[in-house]
């Protein structure tokens, strides 16, 4: 459905992102992953038109992307950016409402107002929907912003394109778990949803397919099961990797290690010391 | 009705109340009855006491333009504050800080002093509009100039941008200094004018222009409260939401240059006023620019209303130029803001 073909992008003499392909389908939530400085927000950016490609080709729907018909791509298209900094006094609710500022000409409508109520329940930012944006924590503006870029596309005709670059910054393990099951299940509402991460256990939970970068050239694409391979992940963080079956959910485990990691003197024993009571 | 509803009815009332009784002030006291009597007599509604005579040349020819003057270039100078913070995507953008305003007065001194021929040639009426074309010139260079130094991959980098202001303040500063050395009496006089910023010398002329200007600029930039308030998010997420960012931009900044270059073509520099408006009234009511924008215009206008009658009656015969007096107020304002930002980054 989002198509791209050999993308490349340079700064100067530097290549960022030399020849990746790939393909994001509906229903399948595709996590990018890789290294610091592997281009994954230089994709992410190429994705939504922030930057031009030098060479290759991106396509949605068939048709050349991101296109002219700019006001119904933001009405299906929402991208969530890093290092958001809003520069205005705003309170919580009317940053989610801009969201909605497709949608509307001038003043919201009574279902914008419910979209954007039923994000808000739904990322747990209700709370403190009244409060200035500015006095939130790191975590909770992260929400705020999820709820932002999911009420941009809610109620247009699947599939729509949603990118987010690193949304679980910041998030502590429950919202991680909550940010990654909304993904998904906005994935399996039949958008394409397309999101950079850095944990690879929480790809491993949640997404279907993984795009693995490296040093700006794609290292794997493809089911997740297909792509995490101790090899792949070894060769693509050079670090030593296991892949394993999870033990209690159905999906794989990495971890990263080599001897120096182990604590080699303390192996494993049974007198555990004990509390004196 | 809710919060920000209440300030803007507030600050309409405001607006009349403060303008009436501008009006009244001066050397010759004109009561409110006797203004209602003149106004209605204007209209044609009534008929004017024989004993308001004398009163109505004063009134209608020097004071009524006047404090309708003040109220558009307040309006003018507060809203281009907000568009300017709006697109900065920082409050302490201000026309007169960053050199738009300055800018505008240096292209009212090279006409006035080099020009000054040509005007006369012209005569009066052709003289003001070659005189509010070229501020208008003169604030969009500055204001191109401010915003392409000033911004940095999309982003506006505060001190550059304060940086640039400051050169431009400097040149403009520097020139006009040129010009007074160079310019005859009269012309010094106007110089002075121009720099230090008064309503004194309105005529009907001079507020049809500033007027009109000012109505294009504020209906432009009520249309924009959408794309300010997606602006502070950042320029890229502005565009996610639909925004033509460019388009924005390029509107704004002409909007500002007609709005600012029309005020200060015939009442000079007045700063801080773009400055200290915009954000008192966000305190008050919040930052949706669907509020902040008719706001700013309401408060600006009521502002600088109440402080051109401060600066012709506090001194009585004299006049207190209106420009000081706006610095005078709004510097250390302007100091306090940084003190506080500074505290907020520490």
């Amino acid at each position: 459905m989002l198509k791209a073909k050999g993308l490349t992008f340079r700064i100067g003499e530097k290549v960022l992102l030399d020849g990746v392909s790939f393909e994001g389908t509906p229903g399948k939530l595709l996590a990018i992953l890789g290294p610091n400085g592997a281009g994954k927000s230089t994709l992410i950016r190429l994705l939504s038109g922030a930057l031009k490609a030098h060479a290759g080709s991106i396509t949605w729907k068939d048709q050349v992307y991101p296109g002219n018909a700019k006001s119904l791509l933001a009405r299906t298209r929402s991208v969530l950016t890093q290092k958001l900094h809003l520069s205005h006094p705003f309170s919580v609710e009317e940053v989610v409402m801009m969201g909605r500022y497709p949608h509307f000409k001038r003043y919201p409508q009574g279902n914008d107002k419910e979209i954007v109520r039923d994000w808000m329940k739904r990322t747990d930012t209700q709370r403190f929907g009244k409060r200035l944006y500015q006095s939130l924590s790191g975590g909770e503006q992260q929400r705020v912003q999820m709820a932002r870029t999911l009420s941009q596309i809610t109620g247009m005709e699947a599939p729509c394109l949603l990118l987010w670059d690193e949304p679980l910054n910041n998030l502590d393990i429950r919202y991680q778990h909550d940010c990654l099951g909304t993904a998904r299940s906005m994935a399996q509402a039949g958008h394409v949803v397309m999101v950079v991460m850095h944990d690879l256990n929480m790809a491993a939970q949640y997404a279907d397919q993984i795009l693995l970068l490296k040093g700006g050239k794609r290292l794997s694409f493809g089911r997740t099961e297909r792509v995490f391979t101790a090899e792949n992940l070894a060769q693509c963080f050079d670090f030593p990797a296991y892949v394993s079956k999870h033990p209690n959910l159905n999906c794989l485990q990495v971890s990263f290690g080599n001897s120096f990691s182990a604590h080699p003197e303390t192996q494993p024993t049974d007198d555990l010391p004990t509390l004196s009571t | 009705m809710n919060k920000a509803r209440w300030i803007l009815v507030s600050l309409g009332a405001g607006l009349i109340l403060v303008s009436i009784w501008s009006m009244s002030q001066g050397a010759v006291k004109v009561s409110w009855w006797e203004i209602f009597n003149i106004l209605g007599y204007k209209l044609g509604l009534n008929d004017l006491q024989p004993a308001l005579e004398k009163k109505v040349a004063i009134f209608w020819l020097i004071r009524f333009p006047r404090v309708l003057m003040s109220v558009f270039v307040g309006m003018s100078l507060a809203i281009c504050g907000t568009a300017m913070q709006g697109l900065f995507r920082n409050p302490l953008a201000d026309p007169s800080l960053i050199g738009i305003s300055t800018g505008a007065a240096l292209a009212a001194a090279l006409v006035i002093v080099l020009g000054g021929t040509l005007a006369a040639a012209w005569g009066g009426a052709v003289g003001m509009y070659v005189l509010s074309i070229a501020t208008f010139t003169g604030a969009v260079v500055a204001s191109f100039l401010v915003f392409f130094i000033g911004r940095e991959k999309g982003r506006t980098n505060v001190a550059t941008m304060l940086l640039a202001g400051i050169a431009i303040n400097a040149l403009a500063g520097a020139m006009t200094g040129l010009l007074t050395y160079l310019a005859d009496d009269v012309q010094l006089r106007d110089l002075t004018f121009w720099t230090l910023g008064s309503l004194g010398g309105t005529t009907w002329g001079k507020l049809g222009i500033v007027s009109v200007a000012s109505l294009i600029s504020l209906i432009i930039f009520l249309n924009f409260g959408k794309a300010f308030n997606a602006l502070s998010l950042g320029e890229e997420e502005a565009s996610y939401l639909g925004i033509e960012v460019e388009r924005l931009k390029f509107v704004v900044v002409l909007a500002t240059g007609l709005a600012i270059g029309c005020s200060v073509a015939f009442c000079g520099v007045i700063g801080f006023v773009g400055l200290v408006v915009p954000h008192l009234l966000r305190i008050l009511g919040g930052a949706d620019h669907h509020y902040l924008l008719p706001a700013s215009a309401l408060g600006g206008g009521l502002l600088l209303a109440f402080a051109d009658t401060v600066s012709r009656t506090l001194l009585a015969p004299a006049e207190l130029p209106i420009g000081i007096l706006t610095a005078l107020v709004g510097a250390p304002f302007f100091l306090f803001l940084l003190y506080q930002q500074r505290l907020k980054f520490e």
